[in-house]
C-alpha cells in the first residue's frame, strides 16, 4: 500500500487532508510539524510527502531541503501546500527539491489528483 | 491574649487552606472543561470533514444542522477560509442550513466592534452575495477596524455591485477607508467589476478617479487606454495624471506611446514626465528611444536617472542610446552605467536560469 507523510500545524487541514487520502486507499502518517517530519520520514520511508510550509520547529522548505540531502529519501516526491502565492515563494519551494506546489485555501479533490499524478509518474 | 493570637493564626491557617482548595478546584474544573471541550471539537471536526469530503450520510448531515453548539459554528467557520471548491461550497450550504449566515449579518447591526468585525469577516470567508448591504453599511462604521474588515469581506464576497460603494467612499473622508486596501478589495472582484470600475473615471471624486486608473492598469484593461490617454493630459488632479501614466506603462498598449512622448515636454509637471518616462521604459516601444535619450544629461537627477532605466528596459536601441551617453562621459554617464549595469545583471540572470533548464 502507498505510504503518505502528511505534515500541518493546523489541525483542520492535517486531519481532512488524512481522512481524504486514508478514503481513497492510501494508507497516511499524520504529522504536527516539520521535525517529526524528518523523524517519521527516516523511520518510514514514505511514497510521498505533502508539507505545509509555515510549520513549528522546521518549515516545509527546510524539511525538503534536509530530504533531499538524505540519501535514502532524496528521491521521495514531494507536495508543498501553504498559504504563502507568491511567485517568489513558489520559486523557493520549487528550489528547495518540492515536486509540486498548492497553495491555501485548498481544493481536497484537485489536492488527490496531483498526488495520483505525482505518484504516477515516479 | 494567647488565646486571641492562636485564634488569629488559626483563622489564618483556615483562610489559607480554602483559598488553596478554591484554586485548585478551579484549576480541575476548567481543565475537564478544555479536555471535554477538545474531545467536542474532535468530534464536530470529524463530522465536518465528512462533510466536506461529501460522505456524511442524509440523516446525520439532517441532525448535525440542528446541533445547536457554538463550537461548530466556530469550526466551520475556521475551516471553510482553508479551503475551496466543491468542499467549500458544500460547508456553506450547511452554515446558511443552520442559519449562521443569517445570525452573522444580524451581528452585523449589533453594538461592539469586535463582534461586528467577526461577523463581517465570517461573511466574506463564506462568499455570500446576500450579505454585500450588511457589508457596504460597516464601511460607514466608527471604528476603523471595523471598516478595514468589511473592505476586504466586500471583496471576498465578490459581487461588482459593491465597486460604486467602495469608490464613492473614497472621497467622503479621506482618512476612512484605507486607499491601498479598497484597491486590493476591488482588484479581488476582478473582471466582472470592470464595467463598473470604469464607471469611476467619469466620477466627480479625484481619489474615485485615481483608484479607478490604478485599478484599470493593474487589470491590464486594454479597452480603457483611449480613456486614460485622454485622463492623462485632462484631467485635473496631477494624482489622477501621474496614475493615467503608470497604468498605460503597465497596459503596455502602443496606442499610448505618442502620448506618454508628449508628457515628457518641459512644461509637464517634473512628477509626471519622470513616470511617463518609467512607463515608456516598461512599454519597451523602440519609437520612445530618441525622446527619453534627450533627457540621459538633464540636470535633475530623478528625471536622468529614469531616462537611463526606460532605455535600459527598451533594450537595443536604448542600450546603444546608453552606451554613447557614457562614452559621452556627460551629465547622465553615472545612471546609465548604472542602468547597463543592472541590465547586464539580468540578462546574466535569464541565461543561468535558462541553462539550468537544460540541465
Amino acid at each position: 500500500m502507498t505510504l503518505i507523510l502528511v505534515a500541518d500545524d493546523d489541525p483542520d487541514i492535517l486531519e481532512l487532508v488524512t481522512y481524504k487520502l486514508e478514503n481513497s486507499g492510501y494508507k497516511v502518517i499524520p504529522v504536527p510539524d516539520g521535525a517529526e517530519a524528518i523523524r517519521c520520514a527516516r523511520e518510514s520511508q514514505p511514497d510521498l510527502m505533502i508539507l505545509d510550509v509555515m510549520m513549528p520547529f522546521h518549515s516545509g522548505i527546510e524539511v525538503t531541503i534536509e530530504i533531499r540531502n538524505d540519501s535514502t529519501l532524496k528521491n521521495v516526491p514531494i507536495i508543498l501546500l501553504t498559504a504563502r502565492s507568491m511567485e517568489l515563494d513558489t520559486e523557493r519551494g520549487f528550489a528547495a527539491g518540492a515536486t509540486d506546489y498548492m497553495t491555501k485555501p485548498f481544493s481536497p479533490r484537485e489536492l488527490l489528483s496531483r498526488v495520483e499524478a505525482v505518484l504516477g509518474r515516479n | 491574649m494567647k488565646t486571641a493570637l492562636s485564634t488569629s493564626v488559626i483563622l489564618l491557617s483556615a483562610s489559607i487552606i480554602s483559598f488553596l482548595i478554591a484554586t485548585v478546584s478551579i484549576r480541575f474544573v476548567r481543565t475537564i472543561r478544555e479536555k471535554r471541550l477538545v474531545a467536542i471539537q474532535i468530534d464536530l471536526r470529524r463530522v465536518l470533514i465528512k462533510l466536506v469530503s461529501g460522505d456524511l450520510p442524509s440523516a446525520t448531515l439532517a441532525q448535525a444542522i440542528k446541533f445547536k453548539t457554538i463550537h461548530f459554528d466556530e469550526l466551520s467557520e475556521a475551516m471553510v477560509s482553508k479551503i475551496k471548491g466543491e468542499a467549500r461550497e458544500s460547508l456553506v450550504d450547511f452554515l446558511e442550513a443552520r442559519g449562521a449566515v443569517d445570525g452573522a449579518i444580524s451581528r452585523t447591526y449589533r453594538l461592539g466592534a469586535m463582534k461586528r468585525c467577526k461577523a463581517a469577516s465570517f461573511l466574506g470567508n463564506c462568499g455570500i452575495k446576500r450579505s454585500r448591504l450588511a457589508l457596504e453599511r460597516l464601511l460607514d462604521n466608527r471604528n476603523p477596524e471595523v471598516r478595514s474588515t468589511a473592505i476586504r469581506a466586500l471583496g471576498l464576497v465578490g459581487d461588482p455591485r459593491s465597486v460604486e460603494a467602495l469608490l464613492t467612499r473614497l472621497d467622503r473622508d479621506r482618512k476612512a477607508l484605507p486607499f491601498g486596501m479598497v484597491l486590493v478589495a476591488l482588484n479581488r472582484i476582478g473582471s466582472v467589476g470592470n464595467r463598473q470600475v470604469r464607471n469611476g473615471l467619469d466620477g466627480e471624486g479625484e481619489w474615485q478617479r485615481a483608484a479607478t486608473v490604478e485599478l484599470l492598469g493593474l487589470q491590464g484593461v486594454i479597452e480603457a487606454v483611449p480613456a486614460l490617454v485622454e485622463h492623462l493630459s485632462s484631467d485635473l488632479s496631477f494624482e489622477v495624471r501621474i496614475r493615467c501614466a503608470r497604468a498605460l506603462g503597465r497596459i503596455g498598449s502602443p496606442r499610448a506611446t505618442q502620448k506618454l512622448i508628449d508628457s515628457l515636454s518641459p512644461e509637464v509637471p517634473l512628477g509626471l514626465r519622470v513616470v511617463s518616462c518609467g512607463a515608456l521604459g516598461l512599454m519597451g516601444d523602440p519609437r520612445s528611444v530618441v525622446p527619453i535619450a534627450r533627457f540621459l544629461n538633464e540636470n535633475n537627477q530623478s528625471m536622468s536617472r529614469a531616462a537611463a532605466n526606460a532605455l535600459a528596459q527598451i533594450g537595443g536601441g536604448g542600450i546603444a542610446a546608453l552606451k554613447a551617453c557614457v562614452a559621452a562621459d556627460g551629465f547622465g554617464a553615472g545612471h546609465a552605467i548604472e542602468a547597463l549595469a543592472r541590465s547586464d545583471i539580468k540578462e546574466n540572470a535569464k541565461e543561468l536560469n535558462s541553462r539550468k533548464a537544460i540541465v
